[in-house]
């Protein structure tokens, strides 16, 4: 039945385990335990398996509709922290409508010059140039002063839980769980939740991208702290140093890498999110999208699109502060002239603040922006004329999609959803046991069955099946792509740009391409999915190719292995960590894209979830309750193709 | 020395936010706001070929009276909800140009989704009212947040009328008539032209966003025609559907709705159901699943926050006795949706040519 996921799993280790009655024992033991279950349970769930999920959500909604004026939980926490949101974001956006866009722009390139060198310091001036130049300045400023005031926040409440977590690793396996929650659980599915609790506006959106944006700050900062090596801190410790000092001048300096690609991964997911505010009064870039959204006018969605990238690119790559050689040339400067840098800097920065408001450059000049939106609205006419059907030979991209729909996607949901639940419980907690050990088997067995008391079940193998067959679609393409790109700089350098703008372009903005080209349904969705999940595919499938020793590659060729021998023999065994990590992402990326491909027709859980956003006076406890299932589906994929990512060691400690 | 770098750049971030706040955050900010609804007008200018002059000096015009009447201390500041479809775009505006025509203050829109609109209003601190709320969907609103005086009032008929129906290309019926009514779907053959990879071996019964009141599958499952009902998740979606049918001059099925700025571009043609009658009413009530005939016209109704008659007595008068006919809701949508203006600038065009209309909703001073 999971056909498409036994390939990847099959060992040629486990084939030759012989029957062995010991190493049945446990074997025995879960399973008649499970079949005590599945008979406890019945098929389908009988109805006392629910755990109200959805009930529970509804009242707690109509619970706060009917207190929302009086009680004090409101007037005393919620309020207060929605003024301080709303505020934090308007003195932000005030200062920086005050800065003018001359000022922004030197100010901007100023940092970047300092932080990261001159060729970042260029490139985020032009970036903010585009975005003036395609007359979406003020909007910027919104989304931008969200933004900061969220990535703020995530880092203030983020990077103290991950000191916290790096030294305590109690209490990092106690986080776990809820880290995995929020970022993988739609937002969509608690976004009304946050406009009951904190009105609409800015301060809902900010909560969102807070929650969504944290686990990185989390994860990476205590990673970072644990990754300083215990010598150090036994070195600092025994100069007498107190824990205070041992944080402040040994770990927190030696982990501060991490740190940085922790910020850089709050700010991309924030941008993830920022969409998500045109419907609850967030306006700025998300209002733009929107408007395009709603008039199918593709051209103005993009526009809004490509300034969301490129302010992503800013913050990422001032935060992530590349050229190093930037700061150590600067660090090396005695601090008089450093003095004088900074100074020069000021005093640049406020020459064009003046100049900028003796210009009223609050918004940049009308006449200098233009705007490509026509010419991409003819192009997808184009596309909704030509590349869906009429192309020869092939037919098109609907002909395609027709295929998908009938010969692969419908049979495989008919397999998932008309099979017994116990069924299909009972083979994925095997193939679960015997690829992956018996912990793992456990998380997904009580996954599944989680599921069946949400009472989501047919639901979330519709998306199940979906979301196995866009894996396998965005692992065919990933795999050569990153093979090719681990073994040619020029071809890694020429798809670079096209991954980052994969990855950070709202799929809101191709909403309409998709479904002009593959018509309303499951495979629309599919495809965003792929689009979006592709990118850290290949990227880690060819980090892992990098990262394989060059002597081996020499070895190979020395014994006359051809460079396809040393391709398969040599290169690939030895990424199959990276590559399974690789595919482990895009499964991720895929089931966070299940919403989306609720908004073109998919079905199943993106449905539910769109549902308890969009009509969430009825259905906002369904959408929660999709949203778990969401994010139980994620922790079983995640858990089991972690564990074929690790040596062997881990399955074998099993037995 | 590294980690300190980070504190110089907060303690930067944080002077030049105060020099900011203090040298004059509230001049600048209005000063800014100015500055884009300056640049909205004159983006409309651009856009719009006809009677360019005539609209930018309308709503040049406009400006000067709300600095004057924001100077004078007693204005009023309505906020209305503005809900993603040109209608709701349009009363707003009018609304807005009314008001800070005849002076009585400055009303600002917030975009937000329908099911957004409701808590924000019964809160009341961002959002004062939304001017057209479609009822089929909003039934379980009504009795939460209206009936039970959770900090909404009806604020009674804005005047359109909606109709939600099945909606096929015209061409369909222009080839086969018998698809004007849903008697003609019975045949399986005819039905079969709505076929798509995701009805199987039905047609194909297209609904848009979830969000949508929707009776469909009891009307397909109890007048028994072969259709497979299918949601595409979005109006979006929804659109891009139609326009692919339209391409491809391939037979669809939809649920859809009047007014709808798309009808202006796509020929769409209603098909008949039964007709809307107390037995339906009934079972719609009491949800029981026998749901068998053509939705129910929705007459648009406005909603207010409790507070605003009381905070802004005299803009309230004028949202309350604010109506329009479907016709000139549509003229004016035509202007934003056709000639590509502002909803602003439509709206200060229709108002310097309808003063007999809107000059009843105005109170005597």
């Amino acid at each position: 039945m999971a056909a498409p996921a036994i390939p990847i799993a099959s060992r040629p280790g486990e084939s030759r385990s012989t029957i062995n009655l010991r190493r049945l024992g446990p074997g025995l033991g879960a399973a008649a335990v499970f079949v005590v279950i599945a008979i406890v349970l019945g098929k389908p769930f009988h109805s006392w398996w629910d755990f109200h999920v959805a009930q529970t959500v509804t009242d707690i909604r109509n619970w706060i509709v009917d207190h929302r004026d009086a009680h004090w939980l409101f007037k005393g926490v919620f309020n207060p922290i929605t003024r301080v949101l709303d505020n934090l974001v308007h003195w932000t956006e005030n200062v920086l409508r005050f800065l003018s866009w001359p000022g922004i722009i030197v100010a901007i390139a100023a940092l970047a010059l300092r932080v990261a060198g001159r060729r970042v310091a260029a490139l985020c001036a032009v970036c903010l140039i585009v975005i003036g130049v395609l007359g979406l300045w003020a909007e910027a400023i919104v989304t931008m002063s969200q933004m900061i005031v969220a990535v703020s926040i995530a880092l203030l409440i983020g990077i103290p839980i991950g000191i916290l977590s790096g030294r305590h690793p109690r209490f990092e396996s106690a986080i776990r769980g809820l880290l995995d929650v929020a970022q993988v659980m739609p937002a969509f599915c608690y976004l009304l939740l946050a406009v009951l609790l904190f009105d609409v506006g800015a301060p809902p959106l900010v909560v969102a991208t807070v929650i969504f944006a944290l686990a990185p700050a989390v994860r990476l900062t205590s990673l970072g702290i644990r990754s300083v090596s215990s010598q150090m801190v036994e070195v600092g410790h025994a100069h007498g140093s107190t824990e205070r000092q041992v944080l402040g001048k040994v770990q927190w300096p030696l982990a501060r890498p991490a740190i940085v690609v922790g910020t850089s991964q709050v700010i991309m997911m924030a941008f993830g999110v920022v969409v998500l505010g045109a419907g609850i009064g967030g306006a700025g870039l998300a209002g733009k999208v929107q408007k395009g959204l709603d008039k199918i006018n593709v051209g103005v969605a993009l526009d809004a699109g490509i300034a969301i990238v490129l302010l992503a690119v800013i913050l990422d790559r001032i935060s992530a502060g590349r050229a190093t050689e930037a700061r150590r040339a600067f660090a090396r400067r005695d601090t008089e002239v450093k003095r004088r840098e900074l100074l020069t800097g000021l005093a640049v920065v406020g020459v064009a603040v003046i100049a900028g408001r003796l210009i009223h450059g609050d918004v940049f000049p009308k006449a200098w922006t233009y705007s490509v939106q026509n010419s991409v609205n003819d192009f997808v006419k184009w596309l909704q004329r030509n590349v869906r059907n009429g192309v020869p030979v092939v037919g098109g991209t609907e002909a395609f999609s027709d295929f998908f729909v009938r010969d692969l996607i419908e049979p495989m949901r008919r397999l998932f959803v008309e099979t017994p639940w116990f069924i299909i419980t009972g083979l994925l907690g095997v193939l679960a046991w015997r690829t992956a050990g018996r912990k793992v088997a456990l998380v997904t067995v009580l996954a599944l069955l989680a599921i069946g008391g949400l009472r989501l079940w047919n639901d979330s193998m519709d998306t199940l099946s979906q979301v196995i067959l866009a894996v396998v679609l965005a692992v065919v393409i990933a795999l050569p792509l990153g093979i090719w790109s681990g073994r040619s700089d020029r071809f890694e350098k020429a798809i670079r740009p096209f991954l980052d703008a994969a990855q950070v372009m709202p799929a809101f903005v191709y909403l309409v391409p998709v479904v002009a080209l593959f018509n309303v349904g499951r495979v629309p969705g599919m495809v965003a999915s792929v689009v979006y999940a592709i990118p850290p595919g290949i990227r880690l499938i060819s980090l892992g190719l990098r990262q394989v020793p060059p002597q081996m590659i020499e070895v190979a060729s020395a014994s006359g292995c051809t460079n396809r021998q040393t391709l398969r023999k040599v290169q690939i065994p030895l990424a199959s960590r990276a590559i399974m990590l690789g595919i482990n992402q895009v499964i991720l990326m895929t089931l966070s894209m299940v919403v989306i491909a609720g908004l073109v027709g998919s079905g199943g859980l993106g449905l539910k979830a769109v549902e308890g956003y969009r009509k969430a006076n009825q259905k906002i406890g369904s959408g929660f309750a999709a949203g778990i299932c969401i994010v139980l589906l994620a922790i079983m994929l995640d858990r089991v193709t972690q564990a074929w990512g690790q040596p062997r060691r881990s399955t074998q400690s099993t037995h | 020395m590294k980690h300190h770098r980070g504190w110089r750049g907060l303690t930067a971030l944080a002077t030049l936010a105060l020099f900011a706040t203090a040298c004059g955050s509230s001049k600048s900010s209005s000063e800014s706001q100015t500055a884009t609804t300056a640049a909205e007008s004159s983006a409309t200018a651009g856009g719009a070929s006809t009677a360019t002059d005539a609209v930018t000096a309308v709503t040049e015009a406009a400006v000067p009276v709300t600095a004057a009447s924001s100077g004078s201390g007693g204005a009023e500041e309505v906020r209305l909800a503005v809900n993603p479809w040109t209608g709701s775009a349009v009363n707003a505006a009018v609304a807005k140009a009314v008001i800070e025509k005849a002076g009585l203050g400055t009303v600002s829109v917030v975009e937000l989704d329908e099911n957004a609109s409701w808590p924000a209003i019964a809160s009341g601190d961002k959002v004062d009212g939304n001017l057209e709320v479609w009822p089929s969907g909003h039934a379980a609103d009504y009795d939460q947040y209206i009936k039970a005086n959770k900090g909404v009032v009806d604020g009674g008929l804005l005047g359109p009328e909606a109709k939600i129906g099945w909606y096929v290309p015209q061409f369909v019926i222009d080839e086969h008539p018998a698809l004007k009514t849903w008697a003609g779907f019975e045949d399986p053959a005819n039905a079969s032209l709505f076929k798509t990879a995701e009805s199987g071996d039905k047609g194909q019964f297209l609904m848009g966003d979830p969000s949508y009141v929707t009776y469909d599958e009891q009307i397909i499952a109890n007048l028994k025609l072969p259709l497979k009902y299918v949601v595409a998740g979005s109006e979006t979606s929804l659109i891009t559907a139609i326009q692919n049918a339209e391409a491809d001059h391939k037979p669809l099925l939809l649920q859809f709705w009047k007014p709808h700025w798309l009808q202006s571009r796509v020929k769409l043609a209603e098909v008949k159901l039964p007709d809307f009658t107390d037995a339906c009413k009934a079972s719609a009530a009491a949800a029981d699943g026998k749901y068998a005939c053509d939705y129910p016209i929705d007459k648009l109704y406005k909603v207010f926050n409790d507070k605003l008659a009381t905070k802004a007595p005299k803009s309230f008068a004028v949202l309350q006795a604010l109506t329009l006919t479907t016709d000139q809701q549509s003229e004016i949508a035509a202007m934003i949706d056709g000639d590509g203006m502002t909803a602003d600038a439509a709206a200060a065009k229709w108002v310097a040519a309808n003063e007999s209309v809107w000059k009843a909703w105005v109170p005597a001073a």
